[in-house]
């Protein structure tokens, strides 16, 4: 179990580097919804960490969560800029308050495994 | 066991997938910041900005090829006859005048740098005095602008900033780091001012007492540097030189307008030297 929860960083790390030494970059345009993706990805991903540690992790709700939750934060984004509204504010701060409190209950059950 | 393989094969392909996001993301950024993008929000502006900024250059360019066809056609005009040759020959010193063709000969490079000293903020100062004091420690716009008019009252006959050559109609003025130049961006630090005349002229014209460059020598003297040069090219004007409003005006009213200037010289000449004379004139009328 403790070797696992380095595959998620060994993950990142070979994910930046494949991308970052490659030459391919994206037009300005779509930095806006890159950033909401980015966060998107996170959240899946400490949500996933946590439904893993507390033993309820199921494979279809991981991934459609990621994807949906993705297309829609998009879709705000893509709304929010026609309307000339930051709706994207709203997934920005829903997925960021869900992030810390999935890693502070990641945390949480990490330590009182370790104690336990 | 075997659920447990699932859920690290997933979260370690998302991980990937979030690295590469982020690492997209940064280089975005990176090309934001490296075009000078305004806004990184305001996508669709961008977009319209590095186009419009494509499209500036690839027809300044063109203007560039049409003003060298047009001097062909003028010199081969110029061929015909004795008339049209004096003709051409005018039009050639009107086209250096303007600044409207690349000109070469003798003259000085000015070059005016921020200083060095204004890196390092002296740790007792707090942020906004040092903004006060280290403003002298850059190039504005405005010293860039006395030279032009210093160079131009000694005797330069053609005068570039920065590789753009100063027209009758060209602003030089300070957007941020960059000097707009004719409308286009160009180095804020150094400033090359490149003139065209009698090279001793426009040198003791820059280091006239008192003159415009004296103030840098009591904050950094290697600011500014004036290179005597024996030959050097400046390039043409190539922006627009498109006339909308104004038109050749009749002679009578231009010299109307002329002989008020004068008068109006005169006049302040005399307020000057000795207030009271006005007023008598005035009296005896």
């Amino acid at each position: 179990m403790k070797a696992q929860i380095w595959f998620p960083v060994v993950g990142v790390t070979v994910g930046f580097s494949v991308v970052f030494f490659s030459k391919y970059t994206l037009s300005p345009t779509f930095a806006p919804y890159l950033s909401i993706a980015v966060l998107a990805a996170l959240d899946a991903i400490c949500g996933g960490i946590r439904a893993a540690l507390e033993g309820k992790f199921t494979d279809g709700i991981f991934i459609t969560g990621f994807i949906i939750n993705t297309v829609l934060a998009a879709l705000l984004a893509w709304i929010g800029d026609k309307i000339g509204v930051d709706i994207v504010l709203a997934a920005v701060v829903m997925l960021g308050g869900r992030i810390f409190l999935n890693l502070s209950l990641i945390r949480r059950l990490l330590l009182t495994k370790a104690t336990s | 066991m075997e659920h447990a393989r699932s859920w690290t094969i997933q979260i370690t392909v998302l991980s990937a997938l979030m690295g590469g996001l982020v690492a997209l993301s940064l280089k975005t950024q990176d090309r934001i910041l490296k075009d000078q993008l305004p806004d990184v929000r305001q996508g669709r502006l961008a977009r319209a900005f590095v186009e419009l900024r494509e499209d500036a250059t690839s027809l300044r360019r063109q203007v560039l090829d049409l003003q060298k066809r047009l001097r062909e056609y003028q010199l081969q005009t110029g061929s015909d006859s004795e008339k049209s040759k004096l003709l051409a020959q005018d039009l050639m010193v009107a086209n250096m005048l303007a600044g409207t063709v690349s000109v070469s000969g003798p003259g000085v490079a000015v070059t005016l740098r921020d200083s060095k000293l204004a890196e390092k903020k002296p740790e007792d100062i707090s942020e906004a005095d040092w903004r006060d004091l280290s403003e002298e420690y850059y190039i504005h716009d405005r010293d860039i602008r006395d030279v032009v008019n210093e160079l131009r009252a000694s005797g330069a006959e053609a005068i570039s900033v920065n590789d753009q050559r100063v027209s009758g109609l060209t602003p030089i003025r300070c957007v941020g780091p960059v000097v707009m130049v004719n409308d286009v961006r160009t180095a804020g630090s150094p400033v090359i001012v490149r003139a065209i005349g009698d090279p001793d002229a426009l040198l003791s014209g820059m280091m006239m007492t008192k003159g415009v460059l004296d103030a840098f020598r009591d904050v950094d003297p290697t600011m500014v540097s004036i290179d005597k040069v024996k030959a050097q090219t400046l390039p043409a004007y190539t922006g627009s030189t498109a006339l909308r409003y104004a038109k050749v005006a009749n002679d009578v009213k231009a010299n109307e307008a002329q002989i008020k200037s004068e008068n109006a010289e005169k006049l302040g000449d005399k307020a000057v030297q000795d207030p009271q004379s006005v007023n008598r004139d005035r009296g005896q009328k």
